[in-house]
């Protein structure tokens, strides 16, 4: 019976000398009977961190002899708990954090936080040769309700729950969004605990960009969302994860290379025909990395014409050509060489220029107007005294040739008699162009003039050429002997070349 | 009033004709010769190549000469072959030409080909020393640019004879081409750059970028550079350079 009163004794001074009470971050609430009710719901799965502040109301120092032992099931002290035995002070607390991890749904769950501790004289200390051995213990009931299922993630409310979340593939250097949900498929309802004890994680390039407000009270069904970024800084594969108390998915994201800008065709926007042309392509903005497109080449010939075969890039002759962009370049390698040289050819009309570079196209277009007949090269020839030759070289892009105009003249440099003498030449250029199909306007005219009397008395003409786009005129051709040369038979006189 | 009427004839009277312009012909890498047609910066390659395949060749729009390992042929100025002679030589050869047809020099033996014939020309060269870069046949002399001891030099021989009668340097001695072009104008090659004197002694000359390894006649104005390129000489005007279309084979 001693004993029994003992003990009941022990027990009084116990909850007497050492106060247990619930403490928020803020407010210090003494919890009656050492019975700590928590009324739920707790979540399955979603620990809960209940804190517990000792308080030293005996008057006189005390020694916590040792942390609390196994609690419950589901119950842990958790790690960071200030580490015992030691002195806690007259009226001094000190505070202790327990886990509560529900295993399973159950209606209550219990745990016993038992704290042992002895008084310090003045002989002994709390820790070292003379620890005090009249040890006394003072419990705590810690009494939970209410344990529910757990709330899932999904990407969509009230969806099936997901343990792995895929983010679009992302540019370096830009930013992705893949909203997630936490939702409650219970039928009761839950409440997801303050995100500083059970918080939300991510790690390395996803953040959490929006979230809503913790503790988090979810009724059956309801959903709260979560955004989650992914901000990659490299052209990599990123593996990360999303945690919240036990709640995780696995998060994966791709970064990817920046695009390149859009190329652009840097090229005349206004030709002429017969030229050698350069077109360069280049980048606003440096390549990102290397990659390699087609440029392509269109004509239009302006209506009543063909195509004209001579219309090419040079290197290949061809009319589409690769080129390559080196990590770094801004200016593309056609070929060998940073620009593509093409020939405009000898007709009107319109050139375009096609990129395909990386599933995006660009277009730039020239336009060859129609002109006046070109001359490119002149050969005036007195073959023999009874013949002149005048072979012209050149080109008519409108194909339309219409008239030439010759005026011959003597040593002294006036017209010959009738003057100007003119030749309807519409048909005969017309049957050349049609007869030559693609080979554009380009022609090589031969007029012979049978001469009675000596040719050495003509000394130069002038030549007039009409097209739909005006008169081309040549003044002065001057007449040069022609020598024939010996090193092959002369197949006729008047045709031997002349050098 | 004589002539009058010789000028009033000439329409219905007088012959025309229209045609293609022709450029010339060029070799192309592999020693194909195609027809090049078209105007200044206009190429149209006749893609039907030559049968042969040259080891040399040049055309100046008069006499062409394409030489292979086994034959010479002689071109005429429509770029017909109106003679085919046994080679002396295999392998490549330097061709130049003059007032008595053109010459080949190959294998350290120079040649004549005139009047369908071809004939050795005995010319006293050290093939140790120096090294034929073109030809330039006169009458009674031939000039033979060639490069000794670092420096390039023209020498006149004596075509009867053999003996050399002249020497002179030329001021771009290390031009490794060369090309004469008739009245004392060459063209060359100078690491990468293409070089022409003009009738005034003057220089003309182009970074081309590349190194070029040859110079050939490809027409009567026109000179080919390389496999890849095409300079234009016209007297009165300033030489052109222009790219030359070049088939997928050719690069």
């Amino acid at each position: 019976m001693k004993r029994l009163s003992l003990l009941a004794s022990i027990a009084f001074a116990a909850w007497g000398q050492l106060q247990f009470n619930s403490f928020d971050g803020v407010t210090e609430t003494p919890i009656p009977n050492s019975v700590y009710n928590l009324p739920g719901p707790f979540s399955v799965g979603v620990n809960q961190v209940i804190r517990i502040r000792v308080r030293n109301r005996s008057g006189q120092l005390q020694c916590l002899v040792r942390n609390p032992a196994s609690m419950g099931t589901g119950f842990s002290l958790e790690p960071a708990n200030p580490s015992l035995p030691a002195a806690l002070a007259a009226d001094a607390a000190i505070d202790f954090k327990v886990n509560f991890l529900p295993p399973s749904v159950a209606r209550s769950a219990s745990a016993n936080f038992e704290i042992q501790y002895a008084p310090l004289t003045a002989t002994a200390t709390c820790n070292g040769p003379n620890t005090p051995v009249n040890i006394m213990r003072a419990d705590l009931i810690i009494q939970v309700s209410g344990i529910t299922a757990n709330a899932t993630v999904s990407l969509t409310p009230n969806g099936t729950a997901i343990t792995q979340i895929m983010f679009p593939a992302t540019q370096v250097g830009k930013k992705s969004t893949v909203r997630i949900y936490l939702n409650n498929p219970s039928s009761t309802t839950l409440t997801l605990p303050n995100p500083p004890d059970t918080p939300l994680e991510t790690k390395g390039v996803f953040t959490i960009l929006t979230q809503p407000v913790f503790p988090l009270t979810l009724n059956p069904t309801e959903s709260a969302a979560v955004d989650l970024q992914f901000a990659p800084t490299l052209a990599a594969v990123y593996l990360g994860g999303f945690n919240l108390g036990s709640l995780s998915a696995a998060l994966t994201g791709n970064g990817i290379a920046p695009p390149f800008a859009t190329p652009v065709i840097s090229v005349d926007s206004a030709l002429t025909s017969g030229l050698q042309a350069r077109l360069a392509i280049t980048l606003p903005t440096a390549a990102p990395s290397q990659a390699t497109g087609t440029l392509t080449l269109a004509f239009q010939p302006t209506a009543g014409t063909v195509d004209d075969a001579a219309i090419k890039f040079l290197t290949p002759n061809s009319r589409r050509v690769s080129f390559t962009f080196n990590t770094g370049d801004t200016t593309a390698t056609i070929g060998t060489a940073k620009e593509a040289l093409f020939q405009t050819g000898t007709t009107a009309g319109v050139l375009t220029f096609s990129i395909d570079f990386l599933s995006a196209a660009t277009q730039a277009k020239s336009t060859i107007a129609p002109h006046a007949i070109a001359i490119d090269g002149t050969i005036a020839n007195r073959p023999n005294d009874s013949q002149l030759t005048i072979q012209l070289t050149g080109y008519d892009n409108s194909k339309s040739a219409t008239r030439l105009g010759f005026i011959f003249y003597d040593t002294a440099g006036v017209a010959v008699p009738p003057g100007r003498i003119s030749y309807d030449a519409t048909r005969d250029f017309s049957q050349f162009f049609t007869a030559q199909n693609t080979a554009g306007g380009m022609f090589s005219l031969l007029a012979q003039f049978p001469v009675k009397g000596s040719t050495a008395n003509i000394a130069a003409a002038d030549v007039e050429l009409t097209n739909s786009a005006g008169t081309t005129t040549l003044t002065k051709l001057r007449f040069s002997p022609c020598t024939p040369v010996v090193i092959t038979p002369c197949p006729n006189v008047n045709g031997c070349p002349c050098r | 009033m004589k002539r009058l009427c010789l000028f009033l004839a000439l329409g219905p009277a007088c012959a025309w004709s229209i045609d293609i312009p022709r450029i010339g012909f060029a070799r192309d890498a592999q020693g194909h010769v195609v027809a090049i047609n078209g105007i200044a910066g206009n190429f149209l390659v006749d893609e039907t190549p030559s049968a042969a395949t040259a080891t040399a060749f040049s055309w100046n729009g008069v006499t062409g000469v394409l030489k292979t390992d086994a034959a010479v042929e002689l071109w005429d100025a429509s770029g017909v072959v109106v003679a085919t002679i046994d080679s002396p030589t295999a392998g490549d050869a330097i061709i130049g030409f003059g007032e008595q047809g053109a010459w080949v020099y190959s294998k350290s033996i120079l040649y004549r080909v005139s009047e369908l014939r071809i004939q050795q020309i005995p010319v006293s060269l050290s093939s140790t020393e120096e090294v034929v870069l073109a030809l330039a046949g006169g009458r009674e002399t031939i000039d033979i640019a060639l490069r000794r001891a670092g420096a390039v030099y023209i020498a006149t021989f004596d075509i009867g004879s053999g003996s050399r009668v002249a020497e002179v340097p030329i001021a771009r001695r290390a031009s490794t081409v060369l090309l004469f072009l008739g009245g004392g104008r060459m063209a060359g090659v100078d690491g990468l750059a293409l070089w022409v004197t003009r009738a005034d002694g003057s220089e003309w000359s182009v970074d081309t970028g590349v190194a070029l390894g040859s110079l050939a006649w490809m027409g009567r104005e026109w000179i080919q550079a390389g496999s890849g390129l095409a300079l234009r000489i016209r007297a009165g005007a300033e030489p052109a350079l222009y790219g030359l279309p070049r088939t997928a084979a050719a690069e």
